[in-house]
């Protein structure tokens, strides 16, 4: 669509349209631009590498016990369901934060192909908390083989468990800013998120044995220990880490597939 | 050119916009006014696609905002002169939307210079003043060099400096052939900058057309006739079928002045030299435009005056209308 124009047009609009990843550019300046982003990140990569003091020393006191214990990627990956958290909350921030500020009228404005628009925004916070994520895994692997001493062996599932690791908190980033387009609230999204993630595991109170035995099993605290397992403590109920990195990716896409119905049939 | 075509818009049980039509050209400064409540801002964010029409639909150039290749270059709108996060920068948030058409960043210095916050341009918006706010948001409308523009209440908060940039603008941007739509409560303001109006109230259209049509019509002028035979004026005015109101003499007018509410003056000048009548003053005064509009929109106020209470009851209105607290006293 072109408008005859009636002056000299200063921008021609032919050269300068909306765009994919024009949209994700202009994403990405708005989240590295937003102070609480730098902090969480900051806090989260700190906070972990920190942890992974206190993890590396109590398996070293078994080594001085006399126990042979190598290094196992699941003493990284095991808080997942705790560090979660934060890539949760950058996540829904990305977005709530333009419904509380009024800034999403000026972003649908820009971009007002709504699908495009969404993909850009999950986009950019895929990439960012993806940075993020990357730098948490590897610095806290990084304390972790310092304080226990030895070399990893990634052929017995600590890759994999690391990268997993690495993927559920990405993805979970993603999910929850779907979620901010659905509930257009911080409050509302972080306390949702927290629900889903943790009080969800209450339904073993259900006294019916499909629940207790088989439903249970993908509960999203489970997923996630599923997940990033490597097998080493792992028992042989539940899922495997595949099966379980498939739930969560589920989960991500039915929350993703709300946020798009509800970012694309609402008023801004 | 913007056109509107029998848009709904109901939130609920509320029908905030009802069958609503109108079209506008380029080249153009269009007016939109109406009481509060009456559907202005809805109906902007409708042909921008914020909002989402019930039925009906809203175009620019024949094609819908959503569908626009390069939505910036084509519309520039501003609907909120505080829509902007805290902890950006003027420049920043600009860039943020040049981004998305990839337009570059001396077009931001330029827009930054032309709406005078270039000195501002990175302090945080947190501490900008409304007046600050609604250059930015003429800046981001502007930052694509739009052939049709909306602005929503743009005048809030500037001072009288800014208000007089703001309509001066608005005329420059008109003349370079754009498509500017403006929607205002200062009615003085658009009786200097709009060539044309479109009046809602309660979501409906009251009337449209140009800004001359509402205060010069005929039902809004009145002429003022003065002479040494008033009596004979009068009477001859009367007998053409035409009525008349006298004022009493003054100083300047010893002989007083015929109002004529809807006449003609080559039609009361004709008759005055048939008859061979000397005239002093043969002149025409047109309503306000707050006059006009607040005669078109009576019956569509949403949010009228309050009333009064006890101890802050309003000048000009009589003990006898309203019970003060001494009979309210001495009703106890």
């Amino acid at each position: 669509m072109s408008i005859a124009p009636m002056r000299a047009k200063v921008l021609n609009p032919q050269r300068y349209r909306a765009s994919f990843v024009r949209s994700v550019r202009s994403e990405l300046r708005k989240l590295t631009n937003l102070r609480s982003f730098w902090i969480q990140s900051g806090a989260m990569v700190i906070l972990y590498a920190l942890i992974m003091w206190p993890v590396g020393s109590s398996q070293n006191y078994a080594h001085e016990a006399g126990f042979s214990i190598p290094l196992d990627a699941q003493a990284v990956t095991a808080g997942v369901s705790f560090i979660i958290i934060f890539p949760i909350v950058i996540g829904a921030g990305a977005v709530t934060n333009e419904y509380s500020s009024n800034t999403m009228r000026t972003t649908t404005l820009s971009d007002p192909n709504r699908v495009r628009s969404y993909f850009a925004k999950l986009m950019a916070v895929g990439l960012l908390t993806g940075l993020v994520n990357l730098v948490v895994t590897l610095l806290s692997s990084l304390v972790y083989t310092i304080v226990v001493g030895g070399s990893w062996n990634f052929g017995n599932g600590n890759g994999r468990a690391l990268a997993m690791f690495w993927l559920v908190l990405t993805v979970g980033a993603v999910m929850s800013t779907s979620l901010g387009y659905v509930l257009r609230s911080t409050a509302g999204t972080i306390t949702v998120a927290m629900l889903f993630l943790f009080v969800s595991q209450a339904i073993v109170i259900v006294n019916l044995e499909w629940v207790r035995e088989t439903l249970i099993h993908y509960m999203p605290v489970n997923v996630l220990s599923y997940a990033t397992g490597t097998g080493f403590y792992r028992s042989s109920e539940g899922l495997s880490w595949s099966t379980a990195g498939l739930v969560w990716v589920v989960y991500a896409v039915v929350v993703g597939i709300l946020g798009l119905i509800r970012y694309r049939r609402s008023d801004v | 050119m913007i056109t509107v075509e029998n848009l709904v818009k109901r939130y609920g049980n509320t029908t905030a916009v009802n069958d609503l039509s109108f079209s506008l050209k380029p080249g153009q400064v269009t007016g939109f006014l109406g009481p509060n409540g009456s559907g202005k801002s809805t109906t902007m964010r409708c042909i921008v696609g914020l909002d989402r029409p019930t039925s009906g639909r809203c175009t620019i150039q024949g094609v819908e905002y959503s569908r626009l290749k390069s939505p910036l270059t084509s519309v520039g709108a501003l609907l909120d002169g505080k829509a902007f996060h805290p902890g950006r920068t003027a420049r920043h948030q600009l860039q943020v939307v040049a981004d998305t058409h990839g337009i570059p960043s001396r077009r931001v210095d330029d827009v930054l210079e032309l709406t005078g916050i270039t000195q501002v341009a990175n302090k945080r918006l947190k501490g900008f003043s409304l007046g600050m706010g609604q250059r930015l948001g003429i800046a981001n409308a502007l930052l694509g060099d739009p052939d049709v523009l909306l602005f929503d209440e743009p005048v809030n908060g500037l001072d009288p400096d800014g208000v007089r940039w703001v309509r001066q603008l608005m005329r420059m941007l008109a003349s370079q052939g754009r498509t500017v739509l403006v929607s205002s409560h200062l009615m003085s303001e658009m009786a200097v900058t709009a060539d044309e109006l479109v009046v809602i109230g309660r979501g409906r259209l009251i009337a449209a057309g140009p800004i001359k049509s509402f205060t010069e019509s005929a039902a809004h002028t009145v002429v003022h006739v003065a002479g040494p035979d008033l009596e004979g004026i009068a009477r001859v005015l009367a007998a053409a079928g035409i009525p008349v109101q006298r004022r009493n003499p003054t100083a300047e007018q010893p002989h007083g002045v015929l109002d004529i509410n809807g006449g003609s003056k080559a039609q009361i000048g004709h008759l005055a030299h048939e008859n061979n009548l000397e005239l002093h003053e043969l002149s025409d005064s047109h309503s306000s435009l707050e006059d006009v509009f607040m005669e078109l929109t009576r019956q569509s106020v949403e949010y009228g005056s309050g009333a009064p209470v006890p101890g802050m009851i309003p000048m000009g209105y009589g003990q006898q209308q309203f019970p003060t607290t001494q009979t309210q006293e001495a009703t106890r």
